[in-house]
């Protein structure tokens, strides 16, 4: 029904802006965005939204909107800025990028952006691109890479496929979630998470495949909603950072039990016999005392895993840790020995049936300015072809001023202040940085440290970006006009490159051209698609998409075409060949002198049903719903520190503090707490005002040690050792103010 | 005419508060006070043996309604199509009825001078089309149907013992079910205490 209202086919822009997300039916009346509701058409959805889609209104009619085009007027990170037109912001942004590029050499030119326009979309290939043909690769993610990519380096070593071997949910007998969100964490991320573009519909396939009778693990410090109603089989509370030891130990029992799948192993993997030899320390009882989980369980994990025909398994937060190879290569090999890959109901590998995209131009990136690249001699930026910069290397060059560090830095919807961990470090490298343009569609902390502000527009003010999942395409389509003087980010970005001289690398700026050339390799033009902006153009399936078992293909870039049980090529870089279990250097086993002082746990839980990593907790409807940042204690823990729920603490590392409200739950460990990281927005119609990530804020980025990582790799830690007090409230900052 | 009702099964739901947020979005209400339909999460026993439960509450469309029985203004009121509701025009804001409702379902809008509650989404229903939540729930936990229709789906899993209401030693006879819900969650005496 319509109340009379014109109704306009769009995608959400919650979980990403850039990419395909679910799809959506805009209301608008007297030229205002009212409401909205699902599209039944689109097929990732099929006319459901979950509470951030429904939200979609708030988001865009917000008054923490950066509104105009500002340049900065106060120091660095104070957040005094001043108003000014488009083309003096965007001249000045062509001509300094030019003065650098000239001055420094193009590889001190840098572009960050985050997981808010989505990977590998439009948006993605458009500043790709950009960057090249200034002659620069300098991409980094500014410190939240620290689940997708570094696991991922292990996984093709190991198991190979271009991607991850994502669960097949729709088919499984038995699902393990292992330190998931369950499907509450929304951001589109294709990658460990799902086979699914949309997190929403994980929790929905898992459910379905529970009622149908497939058992349900859910291995976590807390017992997760997804766990909640009966649904879990078992919970089984891991102690965080030791997941690895879980998972040798499992891989232990396997073998010993001659659970394997011998015809895989012997066809299609290399060095199982010296992989016997090295599990077998790994028992049951071993990892019990490391990971808190009674060995019987282990063992009966273990069983049911391998003798369940299909069985299939995630993990997307217990990556985020710095002895990652141990877990990272223990899950690829858990997955090989059992022949649960790319099979019906196991992990397999799913590819859309085209992919949208239009050359980078890398070759424009010479290999002197590849060289030049911070961290360019790290293992997994080296193998990987230099093409991204590695993001602790950054941050170094920075603050030691070397040579080849970066001067000019674009950030497209990025908040690196909350997001990556040691936001003071973080501050400190923005503020050497020569020149910093900040792009986002609301003021962030990032923001204070920019020479210049440029609006985004939401993705509903926007003219639409094409995406594909599966054999479906779709785009978002204007729902509104750009408020105040907000921009399409693309538009900003072509308008850029032509004031530069790059017109013609950049269809002249002509956006229809760019998305003919997005969309080129699946032969649909863009006036097909947006004729068809109800229900999208669906793609003819392929036999190789549905196909499984495709081994030759997926393994065929690994020696031999076989999987690798062991990687002998980690050796010469002082790292293992097999998963080795040492856990966090700063847990209770490795530290017990900073246990004695610090004697809890803590983690942090990444998006939930209502939040989305550093951004909406500005919408009003879902502010509510969490007024305050939470850490998760079970109600003995609080007991013993006399807190009461509800009650302001403070929790303190080796590192730094932060502060949240107290939530008493028996459904986590008692040595756990569990805070939310990407908190500092205030809600000013809620009169809750924003709040530093600095120490004392309500940041968890502040308790870990940025030091702790994965040597290959550069995945940081979540987990340090704490205390926690009772304490007051957090101290609300200035917000950031426009000056006459 | 259909007198219908909802069935939420607890299988399908995890909390998402989509059916929460969604009321909101439908039918514009304000952020800062109370929603037509909130979410229950309730933690039972001890670490680690551990229930959690997550259910969504809405008005319970009782064919004994107490805040129809107390409203002294005649603004909660059952509707030619069964439905209670609140006629705003008479609401004086004494909330009475929101302190007698069992399930804690009339909620005080933002200034207190009105009481506000789930009526099935009457401009939906009245058009033909489902509640809302029920529409957009992306698990398709909750189940609109006419209880009176012994082949509509509600009434075939209502046939089947596999649900009832909360809180039925309160008689009030609620159209709104619960599947796959344990007796001591479903018969809590006092949600607003510990829900």
């Amino acid at each position: 029904m319509n109340h009379g209202e014109r109704i306009i086919p769009t995608m959400c822009h919650g979980c990403s802006y850039g990419g395909y997300n679910c799809g959506m039916l805009a209301h608008v009346k007297d030229g205002r965005f009212v409401r909205v509701e699902g599209n039944p058409h689109h097929p990732l959805n099929r006319g459901k939204l979950c509470a951030k889609g429904q939200s979609a209104v708030q988001w865009v009619y917000n008054e923490n909107r950066l509104k105009f085009p500002m340049k900065r007027t106060g120091e660095k990170g104070a957040g005094a800025f001043k108003r000014i037109s488009w083309d003096e912001a965007l001249d000045t942004i062509a001509k300094t990028l030019l003065e650098t590029r000239e001055q420094t050499g193009p590889e001190s030119l840098m572009l960050s952006k985050g997981q808010s326009s989505s990977w590998a979309g439009l948006h993605h290939f458009l500043w790709m691109r950009f960057m090249h043909a200034l002659g620069s690769t300098t991409f980094s993610n500014w410190g939240p890479s620290v689940c997708y990519s570094p696991q991922l380096m292990y996984h093709k070593a190991m198991i190979g496929g271009p991607t991850y071997a994502r669960p097949d949910y729709d088919n499984a007998d038995l699902i393990l979630e292992w330190f998931t969100g369950g499907g509450l964490g929304g951001p589109a991320r294709g990658g460990v998470e799902t086979l699914d573009t949309n997190l929403r519909s994980v929790s929905v396939k898992i459910m379905e495949r529970v009622e149908k009778g497939a058992r349900l693990i859910i291995i976590n410090p807390q017992l997760i909603p997804l766990g909640a109603n009966g649904r879990a089989y078992r919970w089984l509370p891991v102690r965080p950072g030791t997941d690895a030891a879980l998972a040798l130990a499992m891989i232990h029992v396997i073998i010993r039990e001659g659970l394997f799948d011998r015809d895989f192993v012997a066809k299609w993997c290399e060095g199982f016999d010296e992989l016997k030899t090295h599990i077998a320390p790994c028992r049951p009882a071993w990892a019990e005392e490391i990971t808190g989980i009674p060995a019987g369980d282990i063992e009966d994990l273990a069983r049911l895993y391998a003798t369940t025909k299909r069985a299939c398994l995630r993990v997307s937060e217990a990556p985020q840790k710095a002895d990652l190879a141990a877990f990272a290569m223990a899950i690829p090999i858990l997955m090989a020995i059992t022949g649960h890959l790319d099979r019906e109901g196991a992990n397999i590998w799913a590819f859309p049936a085209g992919r949208l995209g239009f050359p980078t131009l890398s070759e424009r990136v010479t290999p002197a300015a590849r060289e030049r690249l911070p961290g360019a001699d790290v293992y997994s930026v080296r193998t990987g072809g230099r093409h991204a910069a590695f993001f602790p290397a950054v941050i170094e060059s920075l603050i030691s001023d070397a040579p080849h560090r970066p001067r000019a830095l674009l950030i497209f919807g990025s908040n690196p202040m909350n997001t990556a961990r040691n936001p003071a470090l973080i501050a400190e490298a923005l503020k050497r940085l020569a020149f910093t343009v900040v792009v986002d569609v609301a003021f962030t902390p990032t923001s204070r440290y920019a020479d210049i502000l440029l609006p985004a527009a939401t993705r509903y003010e926007c003219r639409g970006q094409p995406g594909i999942w599966r054999n479906h395409l779709a785009m978002s389509h204007r729902v509104i006009p750009p408020l105040w003087e907000t921009r399409d980010e693309l538009d900003v970005t072509l308008d850029l490159a032509c004031r530069m001289g790059l017109g013609g690398d950049f269809w002249e700026g002509n956006w229809t051209a760019m998305c003919n050339a997005f969309l080129s390799p699946v032969g649909v033009t863009l006036s097909a698609l947006q004729d068809n902006a109800l229900k999208g153009i669906t793609l003819p399936s392929t036999d190789y998409i549905t196909r499984r078992e495709r081994y030759e293909i997926l393994f065929k870039d690994l020696p031999n075409g076989k999987i690798q049980l062991a990687v002998r090529a980690f050796e010469p870089e002082g790292a293992a060949a097999f998963p080795t279990y040492h856990g966090e250097p700063e847990d209770p086993a490795n530290a017990p002198e900073l246990s004695a002082h610090y004697p809890l746990i803590l983690t942090d839980e990444h998006s939930d049903s209502i939040n989305h990593h550093a951004w909406m907790r500005d919408i009003p409807w879902l502010r509510e719903l969490k007024r305050q940042p939470v850490v998760k204690l079970n109600p003995a823990t609080a007991r013993a520190h006399g807190i009461e729920a509800g009650d302001w603490v403070q929790i303190i590392s080796p590192h730094g503090r932060m502060k949240a409200v107290a939530r008493l739950f028996e459904g986590i460990r008692p040595d756990t707490l569990m805070a939310q990281h990407g908190w500092w927005q205030g809600c000013a119609p809620l009169g809750l005002s924003e709040v530093s990530p600095l120490n004392d804020g309500v940041n968890p980025n502040c308790l870990y040690n940025w030091e702790n990582r994965d040597p290959l790799t550069g995945d940081i830690t979540k987990n340090t050792l704490v205390r926690i007090e009772k304490a007051g409230p957090p101290q609300g900052v200035r917000p950031i103010r426009e000056e006459g | 005419m259909a007198r219908n009702g909802i069935l939420v099964d607890t299988g399908k739901c995890d909390g998402c508060r989509s059916c929460v947020v969604g009321c909101k979005n439908w039918h514009d209400l304000p952020a800062g006070t109370p929603g037509r339909i909130r979410l229950m999460d309730i933690t039972t026993g001890h670490y680690p043996e551990v229930s959690r439960w997550l259910f969504p509450i809405m008005c319970m469309q009782c064919a004994f309604p107490p805040c129809v029985a107390v409203c002294r203004f005649q603004a909660c009121h059952v509707g030619e199509d069964g439905i209670v509701r609140v006629a705003r025009e008479k609401c004086v804001g004494c909330n009475l009825c929101v302190l007698t409702c069992p399930y804690d379902a009339r909620v005080p809008t933002e200034d207190g001078t009105i009481a506000d509650g789930c009526d099935f989404c009457a401009d939906r229903t009245a058009a033909g089309d489902l509640p809302y939540c029920v529409e957009t729930c992306p698990s398709g936990a909750l189940i609109f149907g006419d209880l009176d229709d012994p082949k509509s789906e509600i009434s075939r899993i209502l046939a089947r013992g596999e649900a009832g209401p909360l809180k039925k030693s309160f008689k009030t006879r609620p159209r709104v079910f619960y599947a796959h819900l344990p007796l001591p969650i479903s018969d809590r005496p006092d949600p607003r205490r510990e829900w």
